[in-house]
């Protein structure tokens, strides 16, 4: 019989990674292991990713939420869908959805058929093909059990992170508050300890799995594992975030809105409480 | 409107994949480009290519062939997978089947809580969990629609050619007999412009498929595309096909029975047993691999024993300018899995996907190349296991096998699975973690450590699953009826004197 060699588990960091993997470990590994997750009140979360895609419809139901309260505790709303302003021209607008555009064969793709189509005449958009589309250009929405429409969410990151805190709790995840001071190596392996805690507290572990944001305090700063840099294939660098309150329901985006802004396609019924704005930018532009 | 440039197709070689080539485009596409078949009865054919793998049924589907009318022409058996003899150690037995093996979720696959159940002391055999296996084993067999066992077909490769042939000339494929002398390209951009014949005929086309076997007449011989050797990591490159009378049922697997240099086949059709020795001329001379080969035939020989020299590896360029290399031209994987015909089919498909009918660019066949490089190269992984994960140490050739070097990507597989159980299939990949598994515990690699799914369940409920499982396995074989007798009512004969006693597999 093999030896069980990771017994603890510690998660650095509690935001929306951080969460997400402890409650994704106590749902299906609990009994087995033990679960740390250490986070600062102090140094917070970065606080955005409000938009999903629908492999988070895979995640929540392996995480053994419930889709309703999961909504309710986030204020999510159902999304099908980007819309992209301005992008190959200003004034273009075309929406990425989740949907398939029409049926393909083995021998060729749908599009292939419909360039034929468009060709000889024959046909409408290529967007009069795909449900998700349609339906997303309408702000219309619907699903049930067997649902027609492929979607994934608009969440609120922050209530996200506090919603999957309670119910780790529940389920026998520990909690530590307090800033992390430094990580304790094996002298020879380099292999991680413990973190060590402001106050002095050492939190060892057998296995930890790095969530602390962008700083990677130990994937980057104690193991120095280096980063890949792909700064010259997408050069923003910035981004400013804000979040109003929801003044109409969710809607398609306003073209005006400026260069860069996405929003996507929600339920009118579903509105949710805010709207999140974003603008990403490179920092010198114009150089 | 896209202008339309290739009209005219020429596929260059008519064996298996010339034939096969011809019948998947004149089916599809014959309505929008003329296509000729090229091929030389004094050259003839390589005449092997027995064994397949179940694409072969999406390859016959796509075609709309009718299963019986094409196991009548081809005088073709059932194929569940492949026993493996003598592999790991002298005496050993494994099978590869196609199925499935017990039930995995997405967290772990069962082969992770099997090991625990083993360890434990509540597991029988891998096979006793699939199906396929389990039939195999019985040589029992079932087919139908939405039948329960997913196999392939032993066929008669000349029958199969012969087969595809009268169906690619009834949809307007025009044949011409005879030898291609040169081929002629466009000075300039090196593109093929016609075949030229002996007889001085020029067969022109826009599109030229190349299957002439391991010459490469059009992508080697005239465009040098370049061939990457792999013999290296596959060091066998000799191969004595031999057929026999069958003196037992058909069984419904390929043997594949490894000898001191290398390994022989046996390969049950209705009429005949298809049999040939595969080995390495520089550890086994070629009357010692014909004098092992007729002392092991079991039946009459039906024809004289001749050998087949090959270079493992494949063509730099599959597509290169206007010719797209097929079959042997392409390159060539020992038959150890039988996927040679597996590589044609998906290469007609592919060919037919990124059709260039509006003209040949780079990125169509870049496309057509990594995809066919990607393919050739996981399966090339997959049969160096076998031979990499012997035990053997009767022979300087498997002294050999067992230290040669292997490919990174396949070092990191065995690691993968020795450390921890884990094996994937990639995307795109033709085998499934069922294959790579019963291929590494049947070579006897055993992992260190497995995932701990099996462990989350109570001993009771471990048992319990398992135990349903097998049984319900057990119970479905045992229902079916022999493979022989299957053959028989399926092909609408009277029960032969052969079907009359199932034997049980030589264990
Ligand atoms: C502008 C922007 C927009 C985005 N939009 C989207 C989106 O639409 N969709 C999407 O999927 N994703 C989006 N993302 C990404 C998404 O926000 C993140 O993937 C997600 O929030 C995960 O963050 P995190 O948990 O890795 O890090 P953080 O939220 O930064 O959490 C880090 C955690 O580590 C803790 N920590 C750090 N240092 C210490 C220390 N020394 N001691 C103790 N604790 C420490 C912090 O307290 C915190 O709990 C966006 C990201 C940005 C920047
Ligand atoms: C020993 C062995 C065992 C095998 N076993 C299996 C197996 O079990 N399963 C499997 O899937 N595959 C197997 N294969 C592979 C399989 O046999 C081939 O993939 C298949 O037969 C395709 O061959 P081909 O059509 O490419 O070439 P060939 O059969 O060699 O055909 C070449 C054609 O080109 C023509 N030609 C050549 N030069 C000229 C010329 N100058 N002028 C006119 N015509 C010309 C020939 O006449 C012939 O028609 C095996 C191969 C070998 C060598």
């Amino acid at each position: 019989m093999q030896d069980q060699v990771v017994k603890k588990v510690v998660i650095a960091g509690g935001g929306s990674a951080g969460w997400m993997t402890a409650q994704a470990l106590v749902t299906q590994l609990g009994p087995l292991v033990d679960i740390t997750l250490v986070e600062s009140d102090a140094i917070g979360t970065v606080g955005v990713g409000e938009s999903t895609i629908p492999t988070a419809r895979t995640f929540i139901h392996l995480l053994g939420l419930d889709e309703r309260e999961f909504m309710r505790e986030t204020k999510a709303t159902f999304k099908i869908g980007i819309l992209f302003d301005n992008w190959a021209r200003i004034g273009d607008r075309y929406i990425h959805s989740f949907g398939e555009v029409g049926k393909s064969t083995l021998l060729a793709h749908f599009h292939h058929i419909w360039m034929n189509a468009r060709d000889r005449g024959i046909g409408g958009d290529l967007g009069d093909y795909c449900l998700e589309l349609k339906a997303s250009e309408a702000s219309r929405f619907f699903t049930s059990e067997n649902g027609l429409l492929n979607y994934a969410y608009h969440l609120d990151a922050t209530l996200f992170g506090r919603y999957l805190r309670g119910r780790c709790i529940q389920q026998g995840v520990t909690r530590v508050e307090g800033r992390i001071e430094r990580v304790e190596q094996n002298g020879e392996s380099g292999f991680v300890e413990a973190l060590v805690m402001e106050n002095g507290e050492r939190i060892a572990g057998d296995l930890f799995i790095d969530c602390t944001g962008f700083r990677g305090l130990l994937i980057e700063q104690t193991l120095k594992t280096g980063f890949e840099d792909w700064g010259h294939w997408l050069p923003n660098d910035r981004a400013v975030a804000m979040q109003v309150s929801a003044t109409e329901p969710a809607a398609p985006a306003d073209p005006r809105r400026g260069p860069l802004c996405r929003l996507a396609v929600g339920h009118p019924a579903a509105a949710p409480r805010r709207q999140g704005l974003g603008l990403l930018l490179r920092a010198h532009v114009g150089r | 409107m896209a202008e339309q440039v290739v009209k005219k197709v020429v596929v260059a070689g008519g064996g298996t994949a010339g034939w096969m080539a011809a019948a998947a485009l004149s089916k599809h596409l014959g309505s929008l480009v003329e296509i000729t078949l090229v091929e030389s009865d004094d050259i003839g054919t390589v005449g092997v290519g027995e064994s397949t793998i179940p694409t072969a049924r999406t390859f016959n589907q796509l075609l709309g062939i009718d299963e019986r009318e094409f196991m009548r022409a081809t005088q073709a058996s059932f194929k569940l997978g492949i026993l493996f003899e003598d592999w790991a150690r002298i005496g050993d037995r494994y099978v590869h089947a196609f199925g499935q093996v017990g039930k995995s979720t997405w967290m772990a696959g069962f082969h992770h809580v099997w090991l625990q159940a083993r360890a434990e002391g509540l597991a029988g055999p891998l096979d006793d969990y699939c199906l396929e296996g389990k039939a195999l084993k019985a040589q029992r067999f079932v087919a139908g629609e939405n039948g329960p066992l997913n196999y392939a077909y032993h066929l008669d490769a000349t029958l199969y050619g012969r087969f595809l042939r009268g169906m690619s000339e009834k949809a307007g494929v025009r044949r011409v007999e005879g030898k291609i002398q040169r081929v002629d390209q466009h000075p300039e951009t090196g593109f093929v412009r016609a075949l030229v014949m002996e007889s001085g005929e020029e067969v022109a086309g826009d599109l030229f498929v190349d299957c002439t076997g391991f010459r490469g007449l059009v992508i080697e011989q005239t465009l040098k595309a370049g061939y990457e050797d792999w013999s290296r990591w596959l060091p066998t490159n000799s191969a004595v096909p031999l057929q026999t009378v069958s003196v037992g049922p058909a069984v419904p697997y390929t043997r594949a029975m490894a000898h001191t240099a290398g390994w022989q086949w046996r390969i049950p059709l209705q009429h005949r047993v298809g049999n040939g020795l595969v080995y390495c001329n520089e550890f086994m001379s070629d009357d010692e691999a014909i004098a092992m080969l007729l002392d092991q035939v079991e039946g009459e020989t039906l024809m004289t024993p001749r050998v087949i020299r090959y270079v493992t590896g494949k063509r730099r360029k599959t597509w290169d300018k206007n010719v797209v290399a097929l079959g042997l031209a392409s390159g060539f994987v020992e038959p150890l899995e039988s996927t040679s015909i597996h590589m044609i089919m998906i290469g007609v498909l592919r060919l037919m996907q990124l059709f260039p009918l509006n003209g040949v660019s780079d990125a169509l066949a870049e496309r057509f190349n990594r995809l066919q490089d990607a393919e050739l190269e996981a399966i090339r992984d997959f049969i160096v296991l076998h031979y990499k994960l012997t035990e053997r140490t009767d022979a300087p050739f498997w002294n050999h096998c067992r230290e040669m070097p292997i490919p990174d990507t396949l070092a990191h597989r065995i690691a993968l699975f020795q450390e921890g159980a884990q094996a994937y299939q990639a995307a795109g990949e033709l085998f499934q973690v069922d294959s790579w598994l019963q291929v590494m515990l049947g070579q006897r690699l055993e992992p260190r450590a497995w995932h701990p799914m099996g462990r989350l369940m109570k001993r009771d409920q471990l048992r319990g699953a398992l135990g349903d499982l097998r049984s319900n396995i057990a119970r479905a074989v045992d229902r079916m009826p022999t493979h022989q007798q299957f053959l028989d009512q399926y092909m609408g004969q009277a029960p032969s004197v052969k079907a009359a006693r199932p034997v049980a597999a030589r264990r």
